[in-house]
């Protein structure tokens, strides 16, 4: 936790969090306003990035994109963490059948890199940011259950779940106040962890022209439009991809320093 | 061993059974009206009509799910909507350019990344070592999209070695054509593999048999290359089903970059034209393709360690 | 390395990477002989003139068959006596304008032994573009035809039912009127749209993923034999692709990409290219789908018009851009010039009234709704443009993607709201009314109807009326007055609108000589006359 590179890497976390968070607030110039005057200028002190075939700012374009990255990269773990937790921890409490068909689904889905798995919800789901979101999450839930599940098993063996049990308490309760917080640590270091997958999945399905939709700017369609322009200039996808490869790379290295902190141990 | 490879088959026919409901219910129960989805919110009630009588959408769902797994198990996929070109010759011009694009670069994984892996490992904590663990980082986090993008400005754009964009005809030109996009994902993969090489041939010259073979003073380099890296690339080489699947993935963003008329861009422009049965139909090939790559990647640990058929592992 | 190399390049370009002497642009005289033509769709759609979905499958067929007569080559001048036949040798309107004789040239063969042309081709011709279940788009043309007979084995007279005498020139000149065998057509069936067969100068070989449609010429042709060894249409929707397939000398001819700064940029890079200007180029009709809200409100269709700022698409085309007043652009014959126009129907830039009958039209706050738009790069970067010009005074506007082809099928089953649609016609007044504004051609959900996306004379009263005075008027400066009062008329209803002129760009290796100067086409030409000079 205490390496220089990890350091900077939270701060750069810690950036782009900011800019996603205050978005349209801190943004120097109008994302979406065109100007045909300053079409295609490469990078310069008013136009950091350059700008784009409309002569929109491309650095205000890649700020307001961060918003969508990041909205993605947070709210898939999350919600894949809170509904995979809760199957997951069900499924290693209750064991039986339910335990059963969740974790042989889960393993069976497993057989799908997360990303291939997210194409293809997001395809049959058809474009739109809210699709998105359910294709990213269901395409993490079974990592999720899959981790909760094993955590609940190791965690129903401990003492005090028997002492539990001896006094009568209601499963639900022990559920709810005793596996629940002891799982939660590693849950959400499994989170973090997918940060940074998410943004990456976020960036590739709006490349593909499934995830926001123009003239939103997000940084996938940002490369996309910058592609077919190549020509005029490659600015807007040389410094968008950059700026999207930092941003994943930060959220990876923070996600695997806080997993070696808390969970030495954890092995994905 | 019989039971072994049942449990595996089992599991595989699971799995098409699982996507092919995904696909079948994300298709016609999530979006609402699926008529609506493939139409456009703007499409009159006379159009949707149409629309659903066409797709059997009048049917009960639990009918239309038996008839929708039937068609696709006999991988009758229909005819496209647009063109109404029937789906299997779409997908069988598609399908050899995805295919040469993955193998490719596998190929160049394999021989970027396995080098790269063992000079790690042998130069541990040394510049190179350092060099190749930031490259690989950068390798893993780096879109392969955005690696493509750069690929084609700078090899095909500004210096003008490749050709820009499209799969090529003749047999030479469609090897020109291939060299970026399966540099681009052979890179990717490359990153993956010389991480793992290095982990693993770290591993594996702790152990003893190292010991005694450099004790006994059989070369250094012969002691890593041939007794240390056997064994070092046995995690490697069953992690190849991984990397085909990765790759599978990322080749989808690839051919757009390079406007390869593979799989991934039938797929994509599919959508963009709301061409249903075809958007399907991908789906249904990139699932079959996973669980065939498992399953296959299965059957070859069970052939390679046989602990597996036992069912000790 | 040369020391043009930094001329090569815009300023960024040449200051960010390197780049070697293998992007200098190689044009030279093809070595087989054959002209590559790079499309802008992906593959070809329909090869039959009279069933044409897009626009690039014309560019093929004008090469295969035989236009009847048309303006002489790479002008729209209509003048009668000017206009060059092609299948026709002789032709005749009559003085009162109610009928039209066509002598067709004696001994002309079609391609693949279809045989001999006759009378009876042409009639089928005719009969097949304005069959009304056939669903030709072109039928509007060739709705006031009352009859066609054959007179003897090479002439046959279209009898009109009321007086045309512009019917030469929306009619007869290589739109949809391009002449096919009746026996081809019979034989092939759904196949003759894969395998035309026609008269023209080049006949169809083949067609694959890797060369295109490929064509060679006729042997048997009954004009000049063309000078070139063949014609290879490549489809290459990729904007990028194509002009670096230009520049690299790969390709001889390509559709240009009507997009902000192209033009500069080819120039930049390729000074000797040529480019040929199609003018007026394509009008961009934006029609407001009448029978969906918000736009059966007059005040909303007029708030979007009045928010439309013509500047914006000057600065942003340049060359490329034509003003538009009314519907017809000012360079056709009788049409409106700027300043002419009564009261506010000019609808200069107010984007203040705009909001004001936004919000007459209970839209204070402004209003949101989805249309879809062809990725094609000119309809894309209009409606990009559109899209923030309405954002400025409150309407939010999303545009959804669909591939070209898909757009226009959907369009024309009335599933979009808000479509635009880019059309070359003919100088003739009352092409563009007939074909978007006429109840006769409103869209119809089965896809079989015409171009009136906005039901116009059918969801509300129309020009009808008007329309049927003009038809029924012989004289031409009557016409053109007839013709304004009725654009007057649409101007105050505004079922849809031309939002500009584009000019068509065609991008052209130096070393080809079409043989002829393009000053004025369709969106397509004649290539019978081309060779590479040395």
């Amino acid at each position: 936790m205490r390496h220089p590179a990890t350091i900077a890497c939270m701060a750069i976390c810690a950036i782009f969090i900011t800019i996603a968070a205050l978005g349209p607030l801190i943004l120097p110039q109008d994302p979406l306003a065109q100007s045909f005057i300053s079409r295609l200028k490469p990078p310069s002190a008013a136009h950091w990035f350059g700008t784009d075939r409309y002569g929109r700012d491309v650095f205000a374009r890649v700020l307001l994109g961060t918003r969508w990255s990041l909205l993605l990269g947070l709210a898939a773990p999350l919600i894949a963490g809170v509904f995979g937790t809760l199957i997951g921890a069900a499924a290693g409490f209750y064991g039986g059948w339910f335990d059963r068909i969740a974790g042989r689904l889960a393993d069976l889905l497993m057989a799908f890199p997360s990303l291939l798995l997210g194409i293809l919800l997001a395809a049959a789901l058809g474009p739109g940011f809210g699709n998105l979101i359910a294709a990213v999450s269901f395409a993490f839930l079974p990592r999720f259950i899959r981790v909760a599940r094993a955590a609940t098993l190791s965690v129903r063996e401990q003492l005090y779940i028997e002492a539990a049990f001896a006094v009568g308490e209601r499963p639900i309760r022990i559920v709810l106040r005793h596996v629940l917080p002891n799982i939660a640590g590693p849950m959400i270091v499994v989170a973090t962890l997918w940060i940074a997958t998410a943004i990456r999945i976020e960036a590739t399905l709006s490349f593909i022209g499934l995830g926001v939709q123009p003239p939103q700017p997000s940084w996938g369609n940002i490369i996309r439009d910058g592609l077919t322009n190549i020509l005029g200039s490659p600015w807007p996808v040389v410094t968008t991809g950059l700026t999207l490869t930092l941003c994943v790379l930060a959220f990876n290295i923070v996600g695997d320093a806080l997993r070696d902190a808390i969970d030495p141990d954890y092995r994905e | 061993m019989r039971a072994y490879v049942a449990n595996r088959a089992i599991d595989a026919a699971l799995t098409v059974w699982l996507v092919l409901t995904l696909v079948f219910f994300a298709m016609r129960v999530l979006p609402g009206d699926p008529a609506i989805a493939a139409l456009g919110d703007q499409a009159s009630s006379d159009q949707l009509d149409a629309f659903r009588a066409l797709m059997g959408l009048n049917d009960p769902l639990g009918v239309q799910y038996l008839r929708f797994l039937w068609e696709m198990l006999r991988l009758d996929f229909g005819q496209s909507f647009r063109t109404t070109e029937p789906i299997g010759g779409l997908l069988a011009a598609a399908l050899p350019f995805t295919l040469e694009l993955a193998t490719a670069a596998l190929l160049v994984g394999a021989a970027i990344g396995v080098p790269a892996g063992v000079v790690a490992a042998t130069q541990r904590g040394k510049a190179a070592d350092y060099v190749a663990r930031v490259l690989s980082l950068i390798g893993l986090c780096m879109p392969e999209f955005y690696l493509g993008a750069l690929l084609l400005i700078v090899f095909a754009l500004r210096l003008d070695l490749f050709p820009i964009m499209g799969g090529g005809g003749a047999p030479l030109d469609r090897l020109h054509h291939l060299v970026l996009p399966a540099l681009t994902l052979g890179l990717v993969m490359a990153a993956f593999t010389a991480r793992l090489t290095r982990s693993s041939l770290l591993e594996v010259l702790k152990r003893d048999f190292i010991r005694t073979a450099r004790a006994t003073g059989i070369a250094e380099r012969s002691v890593i290359w041939h007794s240390a890296l056997r064994n070092a690339l046995i995690p490697v080489v069953t992690g190849f089903g991984l990397y085909i699947l990765t790759m599978l993935s990322g080749s989808i963003s690839i051919e757009l970059v390079f406007a390869r008329p593979g799989l991934g861009t039938m797929l994509v422009s599919g959508i963009l034209a709301r061409d249903y049965p075809v958007v399907q139909a991908g789906l249904v090939v990139f699932a079959f393709f996973v669980v065939a790559v498992n399953l296959t990647m299965d059957l070859l640990y069970a052939v390679i360690d046989p602990r597996i058929r036992t069912g000790n592992a | 390395m040369r020391t043009t190399r930094r001329r090569l390049l815009g300023t960024g370009l040449a200051a960010s990477l390197p780049i070697t002497a293998g992007a200098l642009p190689a044009f030279a005289s093809a070595s087989d002989n054959i002209i590559r033509f790079g499309l802008s769709v992906e593959k070809p759609a329909s090869l039959d003139p009279a069933f044409g979905i897009q626009g690039a499958d014309n560019t093929v067929t004008r090469q295969i068959f035989d236009a009847f007569i048309d303006p002489p080559y790479g002008t729209f001048n209509l003048d009668p006596k000017g206009m060059i036949g092609e299948a026709v040798e002789a032709w005749e309107m009559a003085a009162d304008s109610r009928s039209v004789t066509l002598k067709l040239r004696e001994g002309m063969l079609f391609h693949k032994g279809y045989g001999e042309v006759t009378a009876d081709d042409a009639k089928f011709t005719f009969d097949r573009l304005r069959d009304p279940a056939g669903g030709s788009q072109y039928r509007v043309f060739y709705a006031g035809v009352e009859d066609i007979t054959v007179l003897d084995k090479y002439r046959i007279r279209i009898t009109l039912k009321r007086p045309d005498p512009t019917f030469y020139a929306t009619s007869l000149i290589a739109r949809g009127a391009m002449l096919v065998s009746r026996k081809a057509v019979e034989a092939l069936g759904q196949g003759f749209r894969r395998t035309p067969v026609g008269s023209g100068p080049f006949e169809f070989v083949s067609y694959d993923n890797e060369r295109g449609v490929v064509l060679k010429p006729f042997a048997d042709y009954h004009g000049q034999k063309p000078q070139v060894a063949g014609i290879e249409f490549r489809y290459v929707p990729d904007s990028t692709a194509r002009t670096l397939g230009f520049l690299k000398g790969q390709l001889d001819l390509i559709e240009g990409i009507r997009l902000p700064g192209w033009l500069d940029e080819v120039r930049g890079q390729a000074p000797k290219a040529q480019f040929d200007f199609t003018r007026p180029g394509s009008q961009n009709i934006i029609a407001f789908n009448l029978t969906r809200k918000p736009f059966d409100d007059i005040r909303v269709r007029r708030a979007i018009r009045f928010a439309i700022d013509r500047k914006v698409f000057q600065q942003a085309y340049g060359e490329l851009y034509g003003d538009i007043w009314a519907i017809n652009p000012p360079e056709y014959p009788g049409a409106f010039q700027k300043g002419q126009l009564p009261g506010d129907l000019q609808y200069d830039y107010n984007p203040t009234k705009a909001k004001q009958l936004l919000a007459e039209a209970g839209y204070p706050k402004g209003l949101s709704f989805e249309t879809y738009i062809s990725q094609r790069e000119d309809y894309q970067a209009v409606m990009i443009m559109i899209q923030e010009m309405l954002r400025a005074v409150g309407i939010d506007m999303q545009l959804r993607t669909v591939d070209h082809t898909a757009y226009h099928t959907d369009n024309l089953r009335d599933q979009n709201i808000f479509g635009m649609n880019s059309e070359t016609t003919a100088p003739v007044g009352t092409s563009l009314l007939q074909t978007y504004f006429s109840s006769a051609n409103e869209v119809r959900k089965d896809g079989k109807g015409g171009r009136n996306y906005s039901h116009y004379g059918a969801a509300m009263p129309g020009i009808d009326a008007e329309l049927a005075r003009i038809l029924d008027e012989p004289d031409l400066v009557r016409r053109q007055a007839l013709t304004r009062e009725a654009e007057v008329k649409i101007l105050g209803d505004l079922p849809a609108f031309n939002a500009l002129s584009l000019h068509w760009v065609f991008a052209r290796n130096p070393r080809l000589d079409l043989g002829y100067k393009i000053n004025a086409s369709y969106a397509y030409f004649t290539l019978a006359r081309a060779r590479f000079v040395p």
